[in-house]
Order: C-alpha cells, then structure tokens, then sequence
C-alpha cells in the first residue's frame, strides 16, 4: 500500500511539474497563431487587437497622451506604451525582451550603431514596401531624402528632426560681459569657457563640459564632415587621423586648464551622456544640447534654477570653415519583424508619424510631418513661461538655421565597435593615460582593425 | 531470481521518485549547457534563431587571443583574484577565530558581518558608488580630512577602478567566508588548544600551530569557491564602472554579457563562456592535486 501511495505520488509530482511547463508555453506569445489570422482588424470581432509599443521618453512626457488620443478614435486597435531608459542597460533590456518573445510590436531605436546591431540580429521588418514610399512622400518633410538605409533597406522610420547645439547660462555670460560670435570657432569657444570658469558662494563654476554620449569628446569632427565621418570615402578604412579630430582631442585643454569639468566627476556622477544636471545647477556654464533636453530646463520642480537659457551653434575648427552638419532625423520608430499585428502597428505608426506628432512637442520633439507647424512646436517645447526661461529668439537661429544639414551615416561596417574603440580610447586620454598622439594614433589603429575584422 | 525482480522494483520507484527533479536538470541544466558547447563554435544570433547560424569551426576561439577587450578581462581577473582572495582567506580566518571566542556582542557582530553577503548587489553598488564619489564621496572626504590633498578618484580612475572594486569584493565575501570558518572551528578538538595551554604557548601560537593546519581542508574548500566567485563577478562591475574607464575595470563575465546581449554575438559569447569554464576547471584540478600532496604530508 505504501508503494503504491508513494508512486502515486510521485506520479502526481511529475503531472504537476510537467503541467507547470504546459501552462508557460501557452503564455509565451511566439507559440501565438502568426498567420494573421490572430490580428483581425474586424471591427465587429469583440476584442480589440492590443499593441504594445516601447519608447524613451516618459510617457508622462508626451507619449501617453498621443496614445490616450489614438485609443479613444480607434476602440478596435489599444496601445499600451511602455517606457525605457534610453541607455546601455535599457536597450539591452529592451532587445531581452523581444528574444524572449515578449510582445513588442513597435519600439524606438535613438542611434545608428544600435539600429545596425538590430538589423543585423534580424530584429527590424524591413519597411521597404511601395505603400510606405508613397506615405513617406506624401507626408513626410524632405520626402524620404536623410533617411539612414542599413545595408539598402529601410529598416526604420525618424519621427523627429533634432537640430543640436550648444546651450549657455545667459546670466553668467552677461555677467562677464561676452557675446558668442557667429561662426565661433573651437579657439573661440576654449577662450570663453576659460573667461567663464569662476567661484560662486564657494562653489566652482566649469565653463563648459565638453563630455557627449557615454565618453566622447564634443564632436566638432562630425559639425564639419557630416555623416560617415568615422569613415574614409573608400568605406573600408576609418578616418581618425583627419583633421578635425584633433579640434575634438584640442578640447580636452579646458579640463587640464580647469575650465571644463574634469572627467572623473563627469564619470562618477554619469553626466557623461546627459550634463543637464550640471548645466541647471550652475555648475558649468555651457554644454551641448538637444531640444529634447529642454524639458528638463522647464521642470523647475526638480532642477530648480533662476537664469535664461540662451543658445548657439556648434564651434568650427577654425574660421571660414563650414560646420553645418548640426541636425539629426532620430527617434526612429521601428516593427518588430516577429510582430503578429504587423498591420495594425503599420497604421499606428502612421499615426505617431503624423496626426499624433502634436503630443510629443511638448517632450522636445519636432516632427518630421509636412504639416507641423514650427511655430506651435516651437511654442509647445519652450512651453508657458518661455520667456523667462529661454531666450527665444537664440533658440529659434539654432533651431531653424536655413544652412543646416542633416547628417546621414550610410557606411555602418563594425559602427557599434568603432564607437565603443573611439570611447574607451576618449576616456585614456581624458585620465591623462594617453598623449595626444598616442590617442589619436591608438584609435585609428583599433578602428582599423575592427573595420578589417568585420569586412573579412 | 526473485532477487533480481525485486531489484527492479525498487529501482523503478526510485527513479519515479528522482524523476521530477531528473527532468529540471535535464531541461534547464543539460540541454542548455550541451547547446551552448554546440553554439560556441557557431557564429549563432540569437534573434536570427537556428536558421541562420552558420558553423565557424574554431574561429570564435582564435578570435578571443586577438580581441584586446578579452584579453583584458582575463589580465583584470586575474589581479581582481590575486588581489581579493588572500587577503580574504586571512581576515575572515582571523575574525571567526575571534567571534568563535567568547567576545562581547558576539551574536550581533555575527549577523553584521554576514549582512553583505545575503544583500542585494544592485543596492551594494549603489551605496559605494555614493562612497567612492571623488569629491563629495565619504571615503576621498574622509582621506581629505586626514590631510590627504589629491585623494584617488576610484572608479572613475584607471589605476583605482580595480582596487575598489576588490575592496568592495572582499567587502561582500567576508560574511560568508566567515561563517564556514566558524563551522570549521567547531570541528577542532579542543583538548589540543587545552594542552597547548599547559606547554605555555600563547594564543597567537596557538592560532599559527593549532587553527590554521586544522582549518586547511576548510581552506581549500573556501579557496577553490573564492576563485570561482571571483570568476563569475559581474554584477558589482556591471553597475559601478561598466568596465571602464577605458577596459580598466572589464572582467570576464561582463564582457560576455556584453559581447552576448549588447553585440548580439550569442556564439562568442558562449565561447567565452566555454573558455571560462576549462580556466576554473584546470585551476581546481590543480587545487585538488596540492592538496592531496599536503595533507599526504601529514
């Protein structure tokens, strides 16, 4: 009898630990029917075909109510938009995410090095189609021309044109009496952060931070050449020895001259992607910006601050030279090639494209749609009490400077690796490990190598 | 004849009975592992599933010598073990030899120490990376305070990003080391400190000759569990350094995590990983064989 209890049991254990395994297989929803037949878009079928998009920008930003909007018109298609961090780790999550088939229909990818690690995972639909062309000619500004093409396809759509530059305490500059020249070039601006550089109640003021994405120095490089400046003409050699890369390695004299913040603070606070910390609390008194980081200048709750924000463009090497590559089309919407509703996340798309693009100028962010009023976006992202905040009209010569260009990289062989080489090579000589030299020389050797060992 | 069914018998509820926990091994633990010896030799992506893996034979390998990023987290292991593990082994050996006597507040002391092995490493980051601030972090204010003018910059330092990392290494392992020195201790015959004791020698004697031969097995045990951890650091590096400045800080298991999850290079990862395991293999054998030879001394 014992025996017999004991098997049972053991039976009963075994059905119990198998059933578990059953139950997680019905929810994984890569097991889902991917046929189409799943996503009906019939508007008498009673339940309504759920999207899930992923997005950096909080939703309270902006995307919440773009997603409210488009709920409350389309009962048959409900978003639920979900926010991560737009960082290493939160794109590492996000790319965990769609490997372990959670469903995620749409999701934004905010650089190129990233969208080419996601082609080439397979990761992208592929939105080539003649029905995508002609809605990007009908609606979008510029009609498709800027549009980054991995390996001849087009894998993602921009949704916003993002001009950058240089913000700047006007309070501190009116203070010591400068006016930005037009055209300022990198002497100029070394000179100014220098004239800048104070104490403040005991505090010191940098003049500038010169640190951008994760540990590179402000590319003044990229201002200059535009896209594909890592790279030679050719395509298969990078381009480090250039030039303009030594204004971008001439920067780092303000951090031995102590007019820029040094980069161990940059690197322990982690205001090496974002200084606006550093920025709103008088701690330094320029650092580039993108109209994005607006949004944090109005939160007056959490960076509490009394000047105007004043802003210019990005230096150039030396005078007379063209720098006019100061525009981004970013915020790239993408599909998730193993979307089961790939149709309806082809309308929405449209939406956030277009129509829906309203929402989002209060997050910074001005649309790519043909019909986007600058003036309201422009209304929207300095928002209520723009004047005491900004000053407006800098930041419209920025903004809508008639010579700007966009910058379009269309070579991408080992990008991520050369960003990741230009990086931690960035960061020797910020620490003073390497000479100028040494910098310079190391980086073009192990981006050349990386660019080899990727073309092999 | 009888016998022989008898056996079968049993034998079969015998596996009924290990069959449950038979199947989790084989399906979370054996596939994978056998999966990922296959993959290894692969140039697998994961997003591209089976379909689109190609076989690269040793390639993934050869690559590894080449790749200065592995090479150095292999070099900053290497230090972070060299750097951890004695010191390590000889503080908690001290330490539970004092709690083991009769101290004040023994009890408290015995939860405090063990407090950091049983937290989370995400909060443990966190809160160092607040006291390695370089200058408004407590450690550099603190040193600033002695009269030191240029305190390190820690983290954010190339020569400093590895020593506090270690700092904070040994910081978590304490705890645990301690306890099962503790056990050890219990396992000493106390008749050996009590005739020590009548020959005159003193505790620190008694420490050198007594505890510290009677604890090699304990020793052993803790220095080959010490290697492997030290092996597999990652969540400490992950969130405090990222592995930099520069690769000052890249160790091993980050950089598989990153060559697999942030390169998408699932196959190379999975060498690394393959790798990793034949180094701690070989480095146990070897602890395995001193340690036969040592206590064959005995």
């Amino acid at each position: 009898m014992k025996k017999v209890l004991s098997v049972l049991m053991v039976c009963f254990m075994i059905g119990s630990f198998l059933v578990g395994c059953g139950e997680k297989e019905k929810k994984n929803p890569s097991t889902e029917n991917n046929s189409g037949e799943a996503s009906t878009s019939n508007k008498d079928d009673k339940d309504p075909v759920k999207l899930i998009v992923w997005g950096g920008v909080p939703g309270e930003s902006g995307p919440q109510d773009l997603v409210d909007a488009w709920n409350a018109s389309h009962p048959e298609i409900q978003v639920e938009y979900v926010r991560f961090v737009n960082d290493d780790t939160g794109n590492t999550k996000l790319d965990t995410a769609i490997l372990s088939g959670e469903q995620i229909d749409l999701f934004f990818t905010y650089g190129v090095d990233l969208m080419k690690k996601r082609v080439d995972s397979g990761m992208l639909e592929n939105l080539d189609t003649d029905e995508i062309t002609a809605f990007i000619k009908e609606h979008i500004a510029g009609e498709g021309d800027g549009m980054v093409r991995i390996d001849g396809g087009l894998y993602a759509i921009p949704t916003v044109r993002e001009p950058y530059g240089i913000m700047l305490n006007k309070g501190m500059l009116d203070e010591a009496g400068i006016t930005i020249p037009d055209n300022w070039t990198v002497e100029e601006f070394m000179d100014i952060a220098k004239q800048l550089t104070t104490e403040k109640d005991g505090k010191k003021v940098y003049g500038a931070s010169i640190v951008i994405q994760g540990g590179l120095p402000l590319d003044i490089s990229q201002a200059v050449l535009g896209g594909d400046h890592f790279y030679k003409a050719s395509g298969d050699e990078s381009n480090f020895d250039d030039e303009t890369f030594k204004a971008n390695a001439k920067l780092k004299e303000l951090m031995d001259a102590g007019a820029a913040m040094p980069y161990e603070e940059v690197f322990s606070r982690k205001l090496d992607t974002y200084a606006h910390p550093a920025y709103l609390g008088s701690e330094i008194a320029m650092t580039h910006f993108s109209a994005w980081m607006l949004r944090y200048v109005k939160d007056l709750e959490n960076y509490p601050h009394d000047f105007v924000t004043t802003f210019a463009t990005f230096p150039t090497t030396e005078k007379g030279v063209a720098n006019n590559y100061q525009a981004f089309l970013n915020n790239f919407i993408c599909m998730n090639s193993k979307s089961a509703h790939k149709e309806e996340a082809m309308a929405f798309m449209k939406y956030w494209l277009t129509e829906g693009s309203k929402y989002m100028y209060k997050a910074g962010k001005m649309s790519v749609w043909k019909e986007a009023d600058p003036e309201e976006a422009t209304k929207a992202i300095l928002g209520d009490n723009a004047e005491q905040l900004f000053d407006v009209e800098a930041y419209k010569k920025v903004m809508f400077n008639p010579d700007s260009q966009y910058i379009i990289d269309t070579v991408t062989v080992a990008y991520p690796q050369l960003l990741e080489v230009y990086k931690e090579e960035s960061e020797m000589y910020f620490l003073n490990n390497t000479t100028l030299e040494e910098y310079l020389s190391n980086t073009k050797k192990r981006a050349d190598q990386e660019i080899k060992k990727a073309l092999k | 004849m009888g016998q022989t069914k008898k056996k079968k018998k049993i034998n079969w509820t015998a596996w009924l009975f290990i069959g449950p926990n038979y199947i989790g091994f084989i399906v979370f633990i054996l596939i994978p592992v056998v999966f990922s010896l296959i993959v290894s030799f692969t140039d697998f992506n994961i997003f591209k599933g089976l379909s689109g893996m190609r076989f690269v034979g040793f390639d993934n390998i050869k690559e590894m010598f080449s790749d200065v990023w592995f090479t150095s987290a292999v070099k900053n292991n290497l230090l972070f073990i060299l750097g951890t593990i004695p010191v390590l082994i000889m503080v908690s050996m001290v330490v539970a030899t004092i709690l083991n006597n009769k101290v004040y507040l023994k009890n408290t002391m015995r939860a405090i120490v063990f407090l950091p092995y049983i937290s989370s490493v995400v909060a443990i980051s966190v809160v160092w990376m607040k006291l390695y601030n370089p200058s408004k972090g407590q450690i550099n204010q603190l040193l600033m305070w002695f009269g030191m003018d240029n305190p390190p910059s820690w983290l954010a330092s190339t020569t400093w990003a590895l020593p506090a990392l270690m700092l904070v290494g040994i910081w978590m392992g304490l705890g645990y080391n301690i306890v099962v020195y503790m056990a050890g201790l219990q396992t000493i015959d106390r008749a050996l400190y009590e005739s020590a004791q009548i020959d005159g020698a003193n505790g620190v004697q008694m420490f050198r000759h007594i505890t510290v031969p009677m604890l090699s097995s304990t020793t052993f045990f803790l220095m080959i569990t010490n290697i492997i951890g030290s092996f597999q650091t990652f969540g400490t590096v992950n969130i405090m350094t990222d592995g930099g400045p520069g690769k000052a800080s890249t160790v091993i298991a980050q950089y598989i995590y990153v060559a697999g999850f942030r390169y998408h290079k699932m196959g190379y990862a999975a060498a690394m990983a393959w790798v990793l395991l034949i180094f701690i293999f070989c480095i146990t054998l070897f602890q395995w064989k001193l340690q036969k030879r040592y206590e064959n001394n005995f």
